[in-house]
């Protein structure tokens, strides 16, 4: 079920430490603004990846809405750069890619950047509104190998036959470090709209 | 080759849950009223990308030159978006279209003056007069660029001429 835009569940951005990156003044205005009016009080600006790794270094930010660059393509070097060499807990932050344009150059950079979901401008509020609650409510499990750093991109995890020849390592999590994380309380409806599955529009 | 996975807390799933907040109804219309009162802002910067575009591709050089198109695709990349906020959402989906263009012309070598000239009238078009445009009008248009720029989406098609 997409998200129902006359929906009167209710959600709280008012303490998230948002870090917004792109290259444009009106890019980073038309983006601001979508989170404002979605109650996100804290928010970084940043128009440059220098800016942006200034504030990562400085601030504990809750949530990343990062352009890619299209043209430069810093912005997936900027995710690959807070996966591998920032501490905790910004090393694990979501983050949400939004992207004018992918080069075909850059294709397998948008899927193994690591980051948590990628949007294609232009912007639509409740298409953003949508990634930022699904990102929030998968809690996705973070895998670090040799080639990627990043939330598990799997969507589906189908039950695997025991004696199956081929089964993937983690169908059986044996390097955990924490269990996988439990629904935070809130009042009912809150946790039940945030809770229940959600399909996200095209 | 060894992998560890963990599962780190999400500060924000937390974050969202608390009580308070607004609903997604009103959210998204507040959202949509911010947006709104950017539209005029927006629209002059449309115009001003578009008149950046129409001055590179004036400047593009008769040979193939990587640099001349690349220049062209990160001001076309860099509009992506602002069409849409600015009340003619037809230019993203040719600004998109350009740079989908732009990039395959780029990656096989090739130069089309005529394919970039078409995309960068078209957006002038949208973001001088979109307004006079109805919508049947504006998807000919853009079905019409998708065409173009879709005749370099293979290497093959595109060596075929």
């Amino acid at each position: 079920m997409a998200l129902d835009p006359a929906s009167k569940a209710r959600f709280n951005l008012s303490k998230t430490a948002v870090l917004l990156l792109d290259p444009t003044t009106v890019g980073l205005e038309i983006l601001a603004q979508i989170l404002k009016g979605f109650g996100a009080r804290q928010v970084y600006r940043c128009s440059t990846v220098e800016e942006a790794k200034a504030k990562v270094l400085e601030h504990q930010i809750d949530l990343m809405v990062i352009d890619t660059i299209a043209e430069s393509g810093e912005g997936y070097d900027f995710v690959r750069w807070l996966r591998k060499a920032v501490p905790e807990p910004n090393r694990h932050a979501p983050v949400l890619l939004t992207a004018a344009h992918t080069r075909a150059s850059d294709v397998a950079s948008a899927r193994d950047c690591g980051s948590h979901f990628i949007v294609t401008k232009p912007l639509a509020p409740i298409v953003v509104l949508e990634r930022i609650i699904w990102i929030a409510r998968e809690g996705r499990a973070f895998l670090l190998s040799d080639g990627y750093i990043g939330p598990d991109r799997r969507f589906v995890r189908a039950e695997v036959p025991k004696d199956h020849p081929r089964r993937r390592f983690d169908d059986v999590p044996l390097k955990t470090e924490t269990p996988p994380p439990e629904p935070e309380s809130g009042d009912a409806g809150q946790t039940s709209f945030l809770d229940r599955p959600l399909k996200a529009a095209s | 080759m060894s992998v560890t996975i963990t599962y780190p807390k999400m500060k924000l799933a937390a974050q969202l849950r608390e009580a308070g907040g607004q609903t997604v109804a009103d959210s998204l219309a507040a959202a949509d009223t911010n947006l709104e009162a950017l539209r005029p802002t927006c629209l002059d910067e449309l115009r001003s990308a578009v008149a950046a575009a129409a001055a590179a591709f004036q400047r593009l050089p008769d040979a193939f030159d990587a640099e001349a198109l690349k220049e062209l695709y990160g001001i076309a990349a860099r509009a992506v978006g602002i069409g849409v906020v600015s009340g003619a959402p037809g230019a993203d989906v040719a600004l998109v279209s350009l740079c989908d263009l732009l990039d395959r012309l780029a990656n096989s070598g090739r130069r089309d003056r005529e394919a970039i000239g078409v995309h960068v009238q078209t957006l002038q078009l949208l973001a001088w007069q979109g307004d006079v445009l109805d919508a049947a009008a504006t998807q000919r248009l853009l079905d019409g660029l998708r065409k173009v720029s879709a005749r370099y989406a293979e290497p093959a098609a595109a060596a075929a001429g």
